[in-house]
């Protein structure tokens, strides 16, 4: 289970969310341009911090302003998929994908068999020697949300994850994503501009406004 | 119509070529007055002068130097800068910019007032019985101090476009700091950066106006190539002249690397 309090004041307008999201579930986080919603993530994968509250994942705390906690996001096993994928382009698709597992030292052998349920799965296995840089909006999409699985995070932040996706890979995607959260049993948020296009199921709703969460339907 | 469009086509082909012959021949003529003075017999039986050797090899030697100590704590410093927001950044910003406006004589003669034996540093240095000024570390000070601009604003330039969002994608993906900088910021970095590295080391082996008031112009000791012209001129015609073509043909050589590595870059983007 994530469980976060957090708050800090930006420019406009002070952040201040409390959300709980179990294991196993997503929670679909709308809201406008400039509400807070990529901060939010940015705090839970230790790129910003907050000033005051706490992020528990699991029972281990990420994050906690009054016992000084503050694990650093490399330590945090968090999958993150940013809004613009940032795939490393003077890297292949397949050392993009197997990023995570080499900074944990793990040997190129052992990464490559490691990923290749993941890249077939994702229909990447033909592309796996394509320098990122050559690929589409969409594909690199795909080798972000390949890349940040495969480190079998404790906890996805997707944002916007679906945005470049050709439509007809949506079902690929929501498979695939199905897949890992139901089997790692961890808890997933995933950012949108609109309503969620994945079609998803266990996953509830809720929408940030200036930094406050105002409507969710979590039961 | 006709005829005015066509007079109009010629009369700018005219300035075209006029204007372009006029600044390609101004940069050329200087150059092959040079050559046209010496000959290749003249050119090689000076190259084996000591005094010409000598000034090579410390001109050489002081400008890698020079260039290491500048790339090993200008890397860091830039990267931090460009990343992180402090009071005086722009200050630095203007800092590092000064060597570039600040004739070198100047610059020369206030390193001297700071490191000389009567300096604001040198005379607590000298209590130690160590001195900067005049020697071959003068050399190196003097060519840091107007050289570094070269590297450190392309470094700048280069770690301030670079999208953040692929180091914080790196460090969420357990990456270190440490790795993230040598796995994708030096990778995306790379050829800016030594096309940066090779300007920064050809300003330094034509540094002239700050060694000189540092440094002195001593043979052997602190007479790097461009004061060895300096002193041939008042005998040794010849031997300056040599020297001269040296350094057009290392600074031709520099160039061409340049253009190499710029060329590559635009293959990869």
């Amino acid at each position: 289970m994530l469980d976060i309090s957090v708050s800090r004041q930006l420019r406009d307008f002070e952040l201040s969310v409390d959300l709980t999201v179990k294991t196993g579930e997503y929670c679909i986080l709308a809201g406008n341009n400039g509400a807070g919603k990529s901060t939010l993530l940015n705090m839970i994968a230790g790129l910003i911090d907050p000033e005051k509250g706490y992020i528990r994942s699991n029972g281990t705390t990420f994050f906690d302003a009054g016992d000084r906690i503050n694990i650093p996001p490399e330590e945090r096993q968090i999958g993150y998929v940013f809004q613009n994928a940032a795939v490393f382009p003077h890297l292949t698709v397949a050392e993009n994908i197997t990023y995570g597992l080499r900074a944990r030292g793990m040997g190129k052998s052992l990464r490559d068999s490691n990923v290749t349920g993941l890249t077939k799965r994702l229909g990447l296995n033909h592309l796996l020697d394509c320098k990122a840089a050559q690929l589409s909006g969409g594909q690199k999409q795909l080798v972000a949300l390949g890349r940040a699985l495969a480190i079998e995070p404790v906890l996805l932040l997707l944002d916007e994850p679906y945005r470049a996706l050709d439509r007809t890979i949506h079902p690929i995607v929501a498979d695939c994503l199905q897949e890992m959260v139901t089997s790692w049993d961890i808890p997933c948020i995933l950012v949108t501009h609109q309503n969620s296009e994945l079609d998803l199921t266990n996953c509830w709703n809720c929408r940030i406004h200036d930094g406050k969460i105002e409507k969710s339907d979590a039961r | 119509m006709a005829t005015h469009f066509r007079l109009s086509k010629s009369l700018g082909l005219a300035v075209a070529v006029l204007s372009i012959g006029m600044v390609a021949a101004y940069l050329a003529l200087p150059i092959v007055a040079l050559f046209f003075h010496s000959s290749p017999e003249l050119f090689l039986s000076s190259l084996s002068e000591p005094k010409v050797i000598d000034a090579l090899v410390l001109s050489l030697m002081t400008s890698t130097i020079a260039m290491v100590v500048i790339v090993l704590v200008g890397t860091p410093a830039a990267y931090f800068h460009s990343r992180m927001d402090y009071p005086g950044k722009s200050i630095v910003d203007i800092l590092i910019d000064l060597p570039l406006v600040l004739p070198p004589a100047v610059a020369g003669l206030a390193l001297l007032l700071l490191y000389g034996r009567m300096g604001l540093f040198g005379q607590y240095l000298h209590m130690f019985g160590i001195d900067i000024a005049f020697t071959i570390v003068a050399v190196m000070m003097a060519q840091v101090f107007v050289a570094s601009p070269f590297y450190l604003r392309q470094a700048k330039a280069l770690f301030g476009q670079l999208d953040p969002s692929y180091e914080q994608t790196a460090r969420s993906l357990g990456a270190s700091p440490l790795f993230v900088f040598a796995t994708i910021v030096l990778p995306l970095t790379f050829e800016g950066l030594l096309s940066g590295l090779v300007m920064t080391f050809a300003r330094a082996l034509g540094e002239f106006g700050a060694t000189i008031m540092v440094a002195g112009n001593l043979p052997g000791v602190t007479q790097t190539m461009p004061l060895a012209i300096y002193g041939a001129m008042q005998g040794d015609f010849n031997t300056a002249i040599t020297i001269s073509i040296l350094l057009v043909l290392i600074s031709f050589g520099i160039m061409a690397i340049i253009s190499i590595i710029t060329k590559r870059r635009g293959l990869i983007a």
